[in-house]
Formats: structure tokens, sequence, C-alpha cells
């Protein structure tokens, strides 16, 4: 017994040293080689097509290869962004400048505005090829931008087209049962909220069921914005809507967007006339997130804190947002040209917030 | 007479009992085959799993072996390095069968040393990760990185065997329970 353990230790012995031996041969010759590869391989020349120059590269995506192209000195051909979520509904460069005024009816000797917006289910397309089961108030994430004046009767009918129960949630000064909280409502059912619309500024709505993270997460969100009863001086107004899609519902989000698609204002640049002034409503409604911000290049903005006041509290280049947080921003440009504006965190604005001015003389 | 008829009956007997398991086992397999027995769950749901099998780095570049190995067929919509949207080259196509492969060329400045994420999103939004944990080149092949392996191979396949030849002699000359106690010993340390 004892020799045979003793052989057994010996042979193992045997075959370990044999294996080292062979293994660091093996290794030895292997190190050499990757030196030699090194000396071979560097330095490589830099492609001539290196994207824009903040360090990102925007939105490549794919193509089937095309086996003449596949070279590493030839740029990859860019997949745009998709033109809108899905075919029937308004596509972001519509929706930037899109206010919904609902409309202004007689209801029984009062004068109210009235809105509609309904939640439904359904696929958008959140980044080229990337397809997203969202829920969204009238097809789109973020839904409709409604518009009143301050001091009006609003009136937004909501009807649940979703197999789940939902509500909306606005911010601003209401009565307790219009706050879209306590009464949900249920698929097929609908429910109608009613207030003075007060004070002036820029509000974000949401459904407010729960789980609500789950709820925001999906899309139910949007913005309404409360123009004073004096308007603010003329200007090109935008809307941007700043959120992220959790496209595999890890709970992170795996692309970050205004207005709902990645890179899309990269592909398609928004253009402005040189020294207008441009109005930019801001909201900021990222799940997961702590917060998202808004750098603009080459220029400075006022900064409008949740649109309240109608005296800017700073004038900046870049504004941070916490969840839920808003405000305006008012600039113009002094020199033509293309200019970026995107999330200060180098990381969103790598996963699709960012987008492009194209300013024209 | 009567033990001879026996005797056949026994025989036929044994052989019919001893191809009896093995058709109804022909019959399993093939049932299985067919599907006919076990109706294979399905779900509407779509399920994709792609093995990111592969990463060879060169200079300024990352290709990438894909497979699907997911019930469906799977469309890669968007690749993600070290977190941030970048993009490529697919073939033969961004659509990958089931059981397929697809070979992703993506022009990328990685840096030596440091680590690198591929995270592939598909059409449905599923998404899979693989981490290098330190970039370097891949070697190119060559022959003298063959010979190298024909080497490891003589060393530890080859030359051991020769070594054991040399016993052949002693061995002879051992008794036969020392020899066979030898050879179980040998099988036993094959086993292990
Ligand atoms: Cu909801």
């Amino acid at each position: 017994m004892k020799e045979k353990t003793e052989k057994v230790g010996r042979r193992r012995d045997f075959i370990k040293a044999m294996g080292v031996f062979g293994l660091s041969i093996g290794l030895g010759s292997l190190i050499t080689k990757k030196v030699e590869a090194h000396e071979n391989h560097f330095p490589m020349p830099i492609r001539s097509n290196s994207l824009v120059a903040i360090g990102s590269v925007p939105a490549h995506g794919f193509h089937p290869l095309n086996s003449a192209s596949k070279s590493v000195n030839n740029p990859s051909p860019r997949v745009k962004a998709p033109y809108s979520q899905s075919p029937k509904v308004m596509n972001p460069m519509s929706f930037l400048t899109h206010f919904d005024l609902g409309k202004v009816i007689d209801s029984n000797g009062k004068r109210v505005r009235e809105f509609t917006l309904s939640s439904y289910p359904s696929f958008i397309e959140v980044a080229s090829k990337v397809s997203f089961p969202a829920w969204t108030f009238n097809g789109t994430v973020p839904g409709p931008t409604l518009r009143c004046v301050e001091g009006e009767t609003i009136r937004i009918k909501f009807l649940n087209g979703d197999i789940h129960p939902h509500t909306i949630h606005f911010h601003g000064i209401h009565p307790a049962n219009m706050d879209g909280v306590f009464e949900i409502i249920e698929p097929g059912k609908g429910y109608t909220y009613e207030f003075k619309a007060e004070p002036f500024g820029v509000f974000p709505y949401h459904c407010h069921t729960m789980p609500i993270t789950k709820h925001i997460a999906k899309g139910l969100y949007g913005t309404l914005i409360i123009d004073p009863k004096e308007p603010r001086p003329k200007a090109k107004e935008m809307v941007m809507v700043m959120n992220g899609f959790d496209v595999d519902f890890d709970g992170e989000n795996e692309f970050y967007t205004v207005n709902g698609i990645a890179n899309y204002y990269m592909d398609y640049p928004i253009r402005i006339k040189l020294g207008e002034l441009i109005r930019i409503y801001l909201v900021n409604m990222t799940e997961f997130d702590l917060i998202n911000s808004f750098h603009l290049h080459a220029n400075m903005f006022w900064w409008y804190p949740n649109g309240t006041s109608l005296t800017p509290s700073e004038y900046t280049d870049t504004v941070m947002l916490c969840q839920g947080q808003r405000g305006i921003m008012e600039f113009s440009y002094k020199y033509p040209g293309r200019f970026l504006f995107h999330a200060h965190q180098s990381e969103f604005a790598e996963r699709g917030w960012i987008g492009m001015f194209e300013v024209f003389e | 007479m009567k033990r001879a008829i026996s005797k056949e009956n026994h025989k036929w007997l044994r052989i019919i009992s001893s191809l009896i398991p093995l058709i109804l086992l022909f019959l399993v397999v093939y049932l299985i085959a067919t599907g006919f027995a076990i109706q294979a769950p399905t779900t509407t749901l779509p399920i994709e799993r792609i093995n990111i099998e592969r990463i060879v780095l060169n200079p300024e570049e990352l290709v990438v072996t894909l497979l699907n190995s997911g019930p469906n067929d799977v469309e890669v919509a968007q690749v993600l390095v070290n977190d941030a949207i970048w993009g490529g080259f697919i073939e033969p196509s961004n659509v990958i069968p089931r059981l397929g492969r697809a070979i992703l060329t993506i022009p990328y400045p990685w840096v030596e040393g440091e680590p690198l994420t591929l995270t592939i999103i598909t059409s449905n939004g599923f998404k899979f990760k693989k981490e290098i944990e330190a970039a370097i080149l891949t070697p190119p092949f060559t022959f003298e990185q063959a010979y190298t392996y024909i080497l490891i191979g003589v060393y530890v396949g080859i030359i051991p065997v020769f070594l054991g030849e040399g016993w052949f002699p002693f061995l002879r000359g051992i008794s036969s329970r020392w020899f066979r106690f030898l050879l179980s010993f040998t099988a036993g340390m094959l086993i292990f």
C-alpha cells in the first residue's frame, strides 16, 4: 500500500514536471511572439475618419457587410437613428416644436381648455433597430406637450387603453382628487382631471401607479407648460424631455435620449437662425439615474428654474437636473456653424443623449 | 429430440430477449427525434441568446465571433464598447439564424493593458456582455507558433511514452501478479 502511494506520487510528480516543462516552453515562445507582433504592428496610422472631437463616436449601428468595404481604414457606414419611434406617430423633429393647445370649449358657461390623453402599449424604436415595449400617452415617449395659460381652467380627459391600471399625476397646484394618485384608473376606464392652471412655469406629468419606477421607465410621462398671462418675449420655442430606456429591464438604462430616440438630433440636426432667440423647455424624466444634465457648446444660456419666474437665476452653459426637475433656457447664437448639445455626463452622451444645432445666416 | 427443440427454443428466446431492449431503444430515440412523445414547451415571449465566443484584438480593431445559441433568429441592433454606443461591420448578416455565427469587426482605439467590455444589444432589447480583463494584441497565427504547439505535444504526449517503453525489458521479467498490479495501476492513473 505504501509502495503504491509512493509510486502514484512519483508518477504524478513526473507528469507535473513534464507538463510544467512543456507549458513553460510553450508560453515562453508565445510571449516572444507577442513582443514581435507589437514591433511589427505599432505604431498604426490613426484612422482618418475618427469622428467628432468630443471623444464619442455617435451612433454607428450596423450594416450587413459588403465585403469590399471591410477594412480598418474604411469608415464604417453609419446607420442613422430612426426618423420616428413608429410609423404612425409624430417624429421627434415635429415633437420638438409641437405644443398641444387643446381645444377651448364653453362648458356650461365656463371657458375650459380641453385635452385628451390615452394610455396604450406600443413597440417603439428608441435607438437604431432597437425596439422597446413601451407604455405610452398617445403613442409616443415622451407623451404630448400640453400648453395653456395661467388662470385657465384645464380639463384633461384620460382614457386608459392599456391592460394595466394607470393615472396621470400633474405637477403644479390643484385639489387632492386631481392629483392622480389615489384614483387608480383601471384598464378600459377613464377619468377627467380638471383644475385651474397655476402657477405659470414648466411641469412634468406622469403616471403615479405602483410600482412607479416601472410605470415611468415604461414611458408614461410628458410636459405641461403654463404660460404667464403676459406672454414671454417672442422666440423660437422647443421642448426637450431628457430620458432613458432600460431595454433589457435590468434596472439601468441602456440608452439616453432627448425626446425619445438615441442620437436623433445628431443625425437630424436642429436648424436655427443666427441671432434668433431660442427658448427651450427642458424637463428631466430620466429613471434609475439620479441626475441628468444639459450642456450647450460655444454659447451661454439664461436659466429659469421651473420657469416660475421671469427673471433668470443663472447665466451658464451647463445645468444639472434631478429626476423630475426642469426649467427654461434662453439663448441665441453669435456665430454660424454646427454646435453640439449633450449631457455633460459623457456616459449619457455616448449612449445617445447628444444632438446638434445647425446655425445658419 | 424434445430436449433439442427446447434448447432451440431457448436459443431463439435469448436472441429475441436481447433484441427487445434494442428495438425499444430505437423506438424511443425515434419518438424523441420526431417530437412525437414530447411537445417542446413553447412561449410567445422572444427568447434570445448570443454567445460572444471570441474577441480578437488587432491594432485599432476588434474582431468578434458571435454564436446564436438561442431558439430563434436574432437581429443584432447595437454594439457598445466600454458602455458607449459604437459600431462596425457584421458579416454575413446582422440577422443571425439559430445556431448560426457572425463576425463583427469593430474599429476601436483600444488601450493596451486596460479592461475592455463589449456589449451586444439585439432588436428585442436583449443584452450580452463580455469583458476582457486586460487588452493585449492577439498573436497572429504563424508556423513558428504551430511549431511551438507541436513541441508541447511532443513533450507531454510522445516523450513520456518512449520513456515508458524503456521499462519493457524490466516488465517482461516480473511475475504475472505484479504485472497485473502495474497494469491496473496504470489504468487507474489514466482514469484519474
Ligand atoms: Cu401607469
